[in-house]
């Protein structure tokens, strides 16, 4: 009897790791990833919202260059604590394709483009008109990183780890330069043979907020950016998360009292029954 | 219906009009439940209720989903940005869909280990079966929905599945797609039939809890009720114990959607849909797992198939299988041992249809069977799994069964 | 008896208030997924707009579209604001100055939602040929509704005057509806 109340939980257990498990085994090859403690992990932990714009401004100086983030619009910095009027000037920085002007045209005369400032609703703009553009220069078009950190094993480990393991020419092998031949050589990106030079190095980017800028800072701060981008609305989830497991635990305990004592009458009254309704 | 109404009031004047009062009546309050059943006898009800959760959040999730190809990954990525709890939503959705299957395997275990599907429910056996492949086939093309890069190779490798059977196999691929691969039109008709088909599992179950009342409830002994001495009001004894553990299963259910919302899925589904470029290791969500490592056990493309369709077909076959007199598990010492043995084959299969068929098995990085490879031990497991089922028949010819007692009434209280 | 009855009393006290709890959560969550279907973040981000007027001669006309609506921007001549402000209000349908409908100042701007307060249809009078109805403004040719220069009902089965937005001047020629 004990072994068949245990079994039910044993089971459900088994199928949730076995679930889980189904991820972390299709990962596969790949160097070891460098682990950093996040702000955003576990079940307290929220953004760091100062780190998350400092890695928003290194997107902005670096990879936004080649690096588009379709998800990204200029009024969801908000959320990381710029007020309306500070996302309303970075927006004023861009300009974005115009709609039709009064001639329905989206072309001058000289074929260009046209162009207006880009609104505090639009989109972040992409470097390039397409993807055949923007793989014209590496061969492979970059990335979109609006949703990276969500589909990289290992998230913004993966990123973090990704940015920090280019290995020099220099300290190549000749057997690592031979593979990475034009290209280059990182330790963690799987194939180790990535197009993308590396991106970032000690200050790369002179933060506004005076950090030191060093490579692991940037890596670290672009990661925990990239992260909020795909997943923005993580501390509310687990803000309502607790106020929703808060509920269940008070209810299971409630509906927990009343079924032993509705149980209790069972095993009080002699054994003949029907046990009645009411 | 010659019965003078019974109901007073409100009740009463709808029952002469509408008789829906009696049977939710009957359900309730005059449902003779056996004393014993124990805690396995709860996750009918929990799948139950997922399968509402599952049919409010798919009803409201639908109303903010585009079925394009250019536009559905948008769509879902706008929901989980723009719409108001629109992540909640989408998260109480995708886990629901595991959580649900959870709930049902569980179900279904306890069905196998007690004997469920003997003395007249068969058709309630049948009915629950017909479930599970309806849950399937809605799974696997809600997945789809998504249209990130694992749904769309998942809905390529599993429609090709019907390439193998002779002669048709390659039109009927082409009619399921629509046509000449997986595109727009396989997903707006996947959208449709994954908003059609759960209310077809709607009737389905409603038909499996009818013929449960018909033949009434089995129980840990497998002792038929002789009497009112056997049983218990389903209300309040059973619903309070029901209420208790769906508190807990949610408990669960949302500590994974709030906490870890991303942890059964992949990874790579975050990408859009590429028909240029396919995921490295195809893997569907967790709940196929251990079909598709039957699947994939077989090196014949049309025996693989066959193999998968046996797996469910043999489940379905049970009743006629076991020729047992004896329902339960507990009386049945080999019965018994050949039921764990065959749990254990599933997650093991499930671990198997994880990995890539070549490397070595492995659980957790320990490989647990030596340097045997994920497609060897695929097929032992396969062969296990289809064992139990060959089995069966024979078992009552040399098994003896433990000493069962009477009744119900006399295995709690030691006198009938 | 008395400690049966007191037994039964805690049992429906237990059973109760796990009943009320699932009831709260059950409220809640219905709550919460009627809330998604409000106007989702992406819709309210494009719920106000700014216009720039500064290309707009008088006499001249612009529609702009805000919340999935025409608003029409007329750009008036002194002359129709004069006679926009010699009407009696007794001989108005919905009684409404000329001053109430627009900014003080900015008198020039006539600012008003292009659907017409009769059933929905979109009134003609924003280009220079457009029938203009008798009183200079607007015309429905849904069902024959006139709206004067200030966009106030005249003649016709529409009960109220085309509603002016919330608007503000953020410059001399920029308005932000919304």
């Amino acid at each position: 009897m004990r072994l068949m109340k245990i079994i039910p939980a044993a089971l459900l257990g088994l199928t949730l790791v076995g679930g889980a498990s189904t991820a972390a085994l299709a990962s596969g090859d790949g160097a070891e990833l460098k682990h950093q403690h996040w702000h955003f992990q576990g079940f307290f932990g929220q953004y760091d919202k100062a780190a998350a714009l400092r890695g928003f401004q290194i997107f902005e100086e670096v990879c936004s260059a080649c690096h588009a983030a379709k998800y990204l619009r200029f009024r969801d910095l908000e959320a990381l604590g710029l007020s309306k009027d500070q996302v309303k000037a970075v927006a004023a920085k861009y300009e974005v394709d115009a709609e039709p002007n009064d001639d329905g045209m989206t072309y001058d005369d000289d074929g260009e483009r046209l162009k207006r400032t880009a609104l505090q609703s639009d989109v972040f703009p992409a470097p390039f008109p397409n993807e055949k553009a923007a793989a014209s220069i590496h061969g492979v078009a970059p990335p979109d990183l609006s949703l990276l950190a969500k589909s990289r094993e290992g998230g913004a480990d993966y990123i973090y780890s990704l940015l920090t393991s280019y290995v020099d020419a220099e300290h190549l092998t000749e057997e690592q330069a031979k593979k990475a031949g034009d290209l280059n050589y990182n330790a963690v990106f799987p194939g180790n043979v990535i197009a993308m030079a590396a991106p970032l190095s000690d200050e790369s980017v002179e933060y506004v907020d005076g950090t030191e800028p060093t490579l692991e800072q940037h890596a670290k701060d672009v990661a925990e950016f990239l992260m909020w981008v795909a997943e923005p609305n993580l501390d509310s989830r687990k803000r309502m998360g607790w106020a929703v497991l808060l509920f269940m635990i008070v209810f299971t305990i409630l509906a927990y009292l009343a079924y032993r004592r509705v149980h209790a009458r069972v095993h009080e009254e002699p054994a003949n029954g029907p046990w009645p309704l009411h | 219906m010659s019965q003078a109404n019974q109901y007073k009031g409100f009740a009463g004047w709808l029952e002469k009009r509408l008789p829906i009062i009696s049977p939710a009546d009957h359900f309730f309050n005059h449902y003779p439940t056996p004393r014993n059943l124990n805690y396995f006898w709860n996750f009918g009800a929990i799948a139950g209720l997922l399968m509402g959760l599952m049919i409010l959040t798919g009803l409201i999730l639908a109303m903010q989903y585009t079925p394009s190809t250019l536009h559905a990954f948008d769509s879902v990525e706008r929901i989980m940005r723009d719409v108001n709890y629109g992540w909640l939503l989408r998260y109480l959705h995708m886990n629901g869909a595991s959580f649900f299957f959870i709930a049902v395997y569980i179900h279904i275990f306890r069905g196998v280990y007690y004997g469920s599907y003997k003395g007249e429910r068969e058709v309630l056996w049948i009915l629950g079966i017909v479930i599970l492949v309806l849950m399937m086939a809605i799974a696997f093309m809600g997945y789809s929905l998504v249209w990130g890069n694992m749904s769309f190779w998942g809905v390529t490798v599993i429609t090709n599945l019907f390439s193998a059977i002779p002669v048709v196999g390659d039109t009927l691929v082409t009619w399921l797609w629509g046509g000449f691969s997986v595109d727009n039109p396989t997903l707006n008709r996947f959208f449709v039939l994954h908003f059609a088909l759960p209310f077809v599992l709607l009737a389905v179950v409603g038909l499996h809890v009818l013929a449960l009342h018909q033949v009434g409830s089995n129980n840990p002994l497998g002792i038929d009720m002789k009497g009112p001495q056997d049983t218990m009001s389903f209300h309040p004894y059973f619903t309070m114990e029901k209420l208790f553990f769906i508190g807990l299963f949610f408990t669960i259910y949302f500590l994974v959607v709030f906490f870890a919302p991303n942890m059964l899925g992949e990874a790579i589904n975050y990408e859009p849909a590429n028909p240029l470029s396919t995921p490295e290791h195809i893997v569907p969500e967790w709940y196929f797992l251990p079909f598709y490592a039957i699947l994939r056990s077989i090196p014949d493309k049309l025996g693989g198939v066959i193999a998968m369709g046996g797996a469910i077909v043999a489940l379905g076959l049970l009743p006629w299988l076991d020729r047992s007199p004896i329902r339960s598990a507990r009386f049945r010492p080999v019965f018994q041992i050949m039921v764990f043995v065959f749990v254990i084959a599933c997650i093991i299969l499930g671990f198997v249809g994880a990995q890539v068929p070549a490397d070595a098995f492995q659980i957790y990085g320990v490989q647990v069977f030596g340097s045997l490879s994920v497609l060897r031990t695929g097929q032992i497991f396969t062969a296990i799994y289809f064992g139990f089922f060959v089995l069966l028949p024979f078992v009552p010819l040399f098994e003896r069964p433990r000493k069962m007692p009477r009744s119900i009434a006399e295995a709690i209280d030691g006198h009938a | 008896m008395a400690e049966q009855v007191q037994d039964e009393s805690k049992r429906d006290f237990l059973a109760l208030s796990a009943y009320v709890t699932l009831g709260v959560g059950t409220v809640a969550g219905t709550l919460g997924i009627l809330n998604s279907l409000t106007p989702s973040a992406d819709v309210l981000a494009l719920a106000s707009i700014e216009v720039d007027v500064a290309s707009l001669a008088p006499g001249q006309a612009i529609t702009v579209m805000w919340r999935g609506k025409p608003v029409f921007i007329r750009r008036r001549t002194p002359e129709q604001i004069d006679d926009a402000r010699g009407v009696a209000l007794s001989a108005l349908k919905d009684p409404q100055t000329d001053a109430e409908r627009t900014v003080e100042g900015k008198e020039e701007y006539l600012v008003v939602v292009g659907v017409c307060t009769h059933l929905g249809c979109i009134p003609k009078g924003q280009k220079e040929a457009d029938v203009r109805g008798d009183f200079g403004g607007w015309y429905c040719p849904c069902h024959g509704s006139h709206y004067d220069i200030s966009g106030r009902i005249r003649k016709g089965p529409a009960p109220l005057n085309l509603p002016v937005p919330e608007y503000e001047f953020l410059s001399d020629t920029n308005i932000k509806i919304g």
